[in-house]
């Protein structure tokens, strides 16, 4: 659904983007992720059309991109980080706006409504709606034309628990349906949750991209917390069961102590991430 | 150049949905017509309504008394036509004293001594310019009939003295005598000023401030991610501002002036002054970031080019500079076509003939060409 080959966007000298490749398919959450400054931004710019690239190809449902842009349009949805409502007008009218812009019956603008939990509140004026309602209304707003492709920025940034909830149903949801999610989060527990794919970035390169249980099963390192008295003290140490020598020390100190408190550490997909973008697994 | 009339009315419902939704900006247009209904029902003010401080002609002559008497009662009876004589009291001269053109007998309060039998009467007879004898045929009548009062020649304290020079802030008074409000608060200039602030003000000033405020908020680059071209966004604003402009100025004008609405010169100028109104607003809200700034630009535009065309109707230097503003031929044409509300199509289309007109037009629509290819510019990039 979504292909890039050999992306590339320079601001002069700097290189925001270095020949990217990846390859989204239908009915796929793609996580793409990356610490700030990776890449992530421009490269959503570039297929949204709103940034041309300095090179590469970048296709959505085969139609390549800036060239069948318009075509494009009205196949992809774009949820932004920020929310970006007509703040006096209501729930409902901003909905109508853009249901009017893809020629929509009135009648999805009441289904979506609905589906989004919005329907009491629809029409109120946004100025008044919670931040929760806002980022409701925002991916109510972008689901309104059955987007094949949704680009998603943070989709679950600064909501509370049951608003995520909520956001996360639905993309699973929308996954379901057929569309194409291409997320960034920094939020990496719902990378395990509901990404299918991932692919990691950083300074402008792919790093690697995989399933998130592949990643884990690939990158997982297994380590024993050891929490023990010293002189009196509560100390805590570390041990690699990868590594002979550490693993050797354990059993040593297994074998002269008794008084040792054992913990098998998880490895999970946030730890991959911070090995592979260059932060030590602590 | 795509043009899709679903896209367009969607557009601009939604635009008329945010200006509805804009109370301030209503109450400021529905204002401006109110000035209008109120100058178009309202006669003038009189200009100097300065009570008890009667003004000379410059026959008169006046005399003041301290208080009223069988005497001046006599002398008002006795007045002869030709000196144009004015009773006053003192109280009724204003603070600025006598006007600089008239003879005065000043009939001052009378003072007793040696034991209140003997009365003394001060007059003062005072004269304009330098030469007293202007005073002689009226002091000889004065003292005629004040013989004839008190049957012997009265006592009198008598002082000759030349009129004071006025004070400065009486100059100043003089001097904006001079100038007749009437002469620059002419009912076309209400409603030229009246037209520009309407135009500039729903073209340019509200298109800044909502524009921006999309752009602030990042409404713009929702709609142009969805099927939107540029082309479509603009054309949209400019029917929801332009019509916003033209129907407010057609409003006002229709207290003012209403013969002017239908006259086919004032429509044509409107529509070349909206148009490069709105250029102006489009340019401003290119470059807008957040509302603060351009809220201010738009305002400084005005002062700026209202400034210019002033300098360059009285100095040489600025008249290059205002030449090179559509604003400048706007005017003139605006106050054409109220001035003459009842001009006819034909001299209209003759009017519209002229180098004038056509560098209103050539102004206007170069400056919405420029306004539009900057604008599309800055949109992709931002």
């Amino acid at each position: 659904m979504i292909q890039i080959e050999h992306l590339c966007v320079r601001f002069g000298s700097f290189a925001a983007v270095d020949d990217l490749s990846l390859h989204a398919k239908p009915g796929q959450v793609f996580g793409f992720l990356g610490p700030n400054g990776a890449g992530k931004t421009t490269t959503i710019r570039v297929l949204t059309g709103v940034l041309k690239p300095s090179s590469g190809t970048v296709a959505i449902a085969g139609h390549p991109i800036p060239k069948d842009l318009d075509k494009v349009k009205s196949l992809c949805g774009y949820l932004p980080d920020t929310e970006d409502h007509f703040e006096e007008l209501s729930g409902r009218e901003n909905l109508r706006i853009f249901a009017s812009l893809y020629r929509l019956p009135k009648v999805r603008i009441g289904e979506v409504l609905s589906r989004l939990e919005l329907s009491e509140a629809a029409d109120l004026a946004v100025s008044r709606y919670s931040k929760g309602m806002r980022k409701k209304l925002l991916i109510a707003r972008e689901i309104l034309h059955r987007p094949r492709v949704l680009f998603c920025d943070e989709p679950t940034a600064n909501l509370d628990a049951h608003s995520t909830g909520v956001v996360r149903r639905l993309l699973k949801e929308l996954r379901e349906d057929g569309t194409t999610i291409f997320l960034t989060t920094h939020n990496m527990a719902e990378v395990e949750e509901i990404c299918d794919h991932v692919a990691i970035l950083a300074g402008g390169r792919l790093v690697d991209q995989d399933s998130p249980s592949a990643f884990i099963a690939r990158h997982a390192e297994r380590k024993v917390r050891v929490d023990l008295q010293i002189d009196g003290k509560e100390s805590r140490l570390l041990f690699d069961l990868d590594d002979p020598a550490s693993r050797s020390q354990l059993a040593g100190l297994i074998a002269e102590r008794g008084d040792l408190r054992l913990h098998s550490l998880d490895f999970r997909f946030e730890d991959v991430f911070r090995k592979l973008t260059g932060e030590a697994y602590q | 150049m795509r043009l899709r009339p679903y896209i367009l009315l969607a557009l601009v419902r939604k635009d008329v949905a945010r200006l509805l939704r804009n109370a301030p900006a209503l109450m400021l247009l529905g204002l401006f017509v109110v000035v209008a209904f109120l100058a178009a029902n309202s006669g003038w003010v009189d200009e100097h309504p300065e009570q008890g401080a009667p003004q000379a002609t410059r026959q008169e002559s006046w005399i003041v008394y301290w208080k009223d008497s069988e005497w001046v009662e006599l002398l008002r009876e006795r007045a002869p036509k030709e000196f144009g004589l004015r009773f006053l009291e003192a109280s009724q001269v204003g603070p600025e004293g006598y006007p600089p053109n008239i003879c005065v007998i000043e009939l001052q309060k009378p003072a007793y001594f040696k034991d209140r039998q003997q009365i003394r009467r001060p007059v003062r007879y005072r004269y304009p310019g330098e030469d007293p004898k202007v005073l002689w045929s009226l002091t000889r009548w004065f003292l005629s009939v004040s013989l004839e009062h008190f049957g012997k020649m009265p006592q009198l304290f008598e002082t000759i003295q030349p009129l004071a020079p006025p004070s400065r802030a009486a100059q100043a008074r003089a001097a904006l005598r001079r100038v007749s409000v009437a002469d620059i608060m002419s009912l076309s200039l209400l409603a030229t000023a009246l037209l520009t602030t309407i135009t500039f003000f729903a073209a340019s000033g509200l298109l800044v401030s909502l524009t921006a405020q999309e752009r602030e908020r990042g409404a713009l680059r929702a709609l142009l991610l969805t099927p939107v071209t540029y082309f479509e966004f603009v054309l949209a604003k400019a029917i929801v501002h332009g019509g916003l402009a033209l129907g407010t100025s057609a409003l006002a004008m229709s207290a003012l002036r209403p013969a002017v609405l239908g006259s086919l010169l004032f429509w044509a100028t409107m529509v070349a002054v909206t148009c490069g109104y709105f250029a102006v607003g489009l340019l401003i809200s290119a470059f807008a970031k957040d509302q603060a700034a351009p809220n201010l630009l738009s305002f400084t535009y005005l002062l700026v080019i209202g400034g210019l065309n002033l300098l360059g109707y009285r100095l040489e230097a600025f008249q290059f500079l205002s030449s090179l503003t559509f604003e400048r031929y706007g005017l003139l044409f605006t106050a054409a076509s109220l001035n003459n509300p009842d001009l006819g199509g034909a001299e209209s289309l003759a009017l519209m003939r002229t180098t004038n007109f056509r560098m209103l037009v050539l102004l206007s629509s170069g400056l919405l060409l420029i306004a539009t290819f900057v604008g599309s510019r800055r949109m992709r990039s931002s």
